[in-house]
C-alpha cells in the first residue's frame, strides 16, 4: 500500500500516535516554510501548530492527487502567506521588474573559494542577504536547495507557475551573487 | 541605460541561469571546483551556504506536546457535536410527543366511537376472547424467557 495511504487511513481512524508520526514525518518541511517566510521563531512555531491542526481537520479532504508532503507544504505556505498578508508585509510574489543587465555583464575577477569558505564575516553578509530577500524568494530558495525540491515540486506547494518560480529563483541567486562581489 | 538587445539579455540570462543551476548540482554532487570562474565559485559558495540547515529549530516537544492538544481539541469537539445531536434528538421526540398527546386529547373521542362501531371492537371486548389470548400469551413468555420459566416453577 502507498506510505501516505496507510498514514492517512491511519490517522482517520484515529490509530494511537498516527498522527504523531505524521508530524514527526513533516515538521522539518512545515518549519522550513513557515520559518523562512516569517524569520520570527514564536510567529513560525504558533503557524506550525495551525497548520497541523488544519491537517488534522481537513485531512479526509485529501484525495491522494499529490504526495501527502506537498498537500501538507501547500497548507503551510497558504497559512504563513496569509499571515504576512493579515500583517500587511510585502510578500513578493511579484515579480520586480528591475533589469538584470549589469550583474550580468562579464567580469574578469578571481575568487578564492575556499577562503571564502572560511571567512565568518562572508557567511554572516550572505545569511543577512537572505534574509533580506522578499519572503516568497527565500521560501523558494529553501524549498530548492534545503529541501532539494524540483521546480514542479515547488510549484505544487506553491501555486505559483514554474516560470514564476525560475524568475524568482534567478533573480534572488543573481543578487546574492552580487552580494558576494560586493563584499 | 541599457544599450544591449534583448536578444542579448535573454541569451545571457539563460546562459546565467544554467551557471546557476550547475553550480547547484556540482555543490550536490561535491564535484571539483577546478577550472572553474569566480561567477561559478560564488554560486557554489551560495548553494553550500543555502545547503546548510536553519539555525532555529522547532523545540524537541513540539511534536508529542502540539499532537496531543490537536487530538484533544479534536475529541473534546466530537463529545460536544455528539452530546448537540442527542439534545436536538430529545427536543424533536418531545416535540412530537406533545404533539401526538394534543391530537389524542381533540381527536381521541371521534377515533374510540368510530373504532366501537365496527364488529372487531365487538368480538375484542368479548371477556372470553381476552380472556384466551392472555393466556396464550402468557404461556408463550414462559417458553421464551428462562429465568421467567425457573420463577414459574
Amino acid at each position: 500500500m502507498n506510505p501516505d495511504r496507510a498514514m492517512v487511513e491511519a490517522v482517520l481512524a484515529r490509530l494511537p500516535g498516527a498522527f504523531e508520526q505524521l508530524m514527526r514525518q513533516y515538521q522539518g518541511l512545515c518549519w522550513h516554510i513557515v520559518y523562512r517566510m516569517l524569520r520570527h521563531n514564536e510567529d513560525a512555531r504558533d503557524i506550525c501548530q495551525e497548520t497541523f491542526l488544519r491537517v488534522y481537520q481537513n485531512l479526509h479532504q485529501y484525495r491522494y492527487e499529490s504526495p501527502l508532503k506537498y498537500w501538507i507544504g501547500r497548507v503551510a505556505y497558504s497559512i504563513a502567506l496569509r499571515h504576512l498578508e493579515r500583517q500587511r508585509l510585502p510578500t513578493g510574489e511579484r515579480i520586480e521588474q528591475d533589469d538584470p543587465v549589469i550583474a550580468l555583464e562579464d567580469e574578469a575577477d578571481s575568487f578564492d573559494f575556499q577562503a571564502a569558505c572560511e571567512d565568518a564575516d562572508t557567511a554572516r553578509h550572505l545569511r543577512v542577504a537572505i534574509d533580506l530577500l522578499p519572503p516568497v524568494q527565500r521560501t523558494l530558495l529553501t524549498l530548492h536547495y534545503l529541501e532539494d525540491l524540483p521546480i514542479p515540486e515547488i510549484a505544487q506547494i506553491t501555486g505559483l507557475p514554474a516560470g514564476t518560480i525560475k524568475s524568482h529563483l534567478f533573480r534572488s541567486r543573481l543578487r546574492l551573487r552580487e552580494v558576494l562581489e560586493l563584499h | 541605460m541599457n544599450t544591449r538587445s534583448p536578444q542579448w539579455l535573454f541569451d545571457a540570462a539563460e546562459r546565467e541561469r544554467q551557471l546557476q543551476d550547475l553550480a547547484r548540482e556540482d555543490e550536490r554532487q561535491d564535484r571539483s571546483r577546478d577550472g572553474h570562474s569566480a561567477r561559478q565559485l560564488r554560486y557554489r559558495l551560495l548553494a553550500r551556504t543555502l545547503n546548510q540547515p536553519i539555525e532555529a529549530q522547532l523545540p524537541a516537544d513540539f511534536v508529542p506536546v502540539t499532537a496531543a492538544r490537536i487530538e484533544a481539541a479534536a475529541m473534546q469537539r466530537r463529545r460536544a457535536t455528539r452530546r448537540f445531536e442527542i439534545g436536538l434528538i430529545a427536543f424533536f421526540v418531545a416535540v412530537f410527543g406533545l404533539c401526538a398527546i394534543v391530537a389524542f386529547t381533540i381527536f381521541s373521542g371521534d377515533w374510540i366511537a368510530a373504532l366501537a362501531s365496527t364488529p372487531i371492537m365487538d368480538a375484542v371486548s368479548n371477556p372470553w376472547l381476552l380472556t384466551l389470548l392472555g393466556c396464550m400469551g402468557l404461556s408463550r413468555l414462559l417458553e421464551i424467557h428462562p429465568s421467567m420459566r425457573r420463577t414459574s416453577r
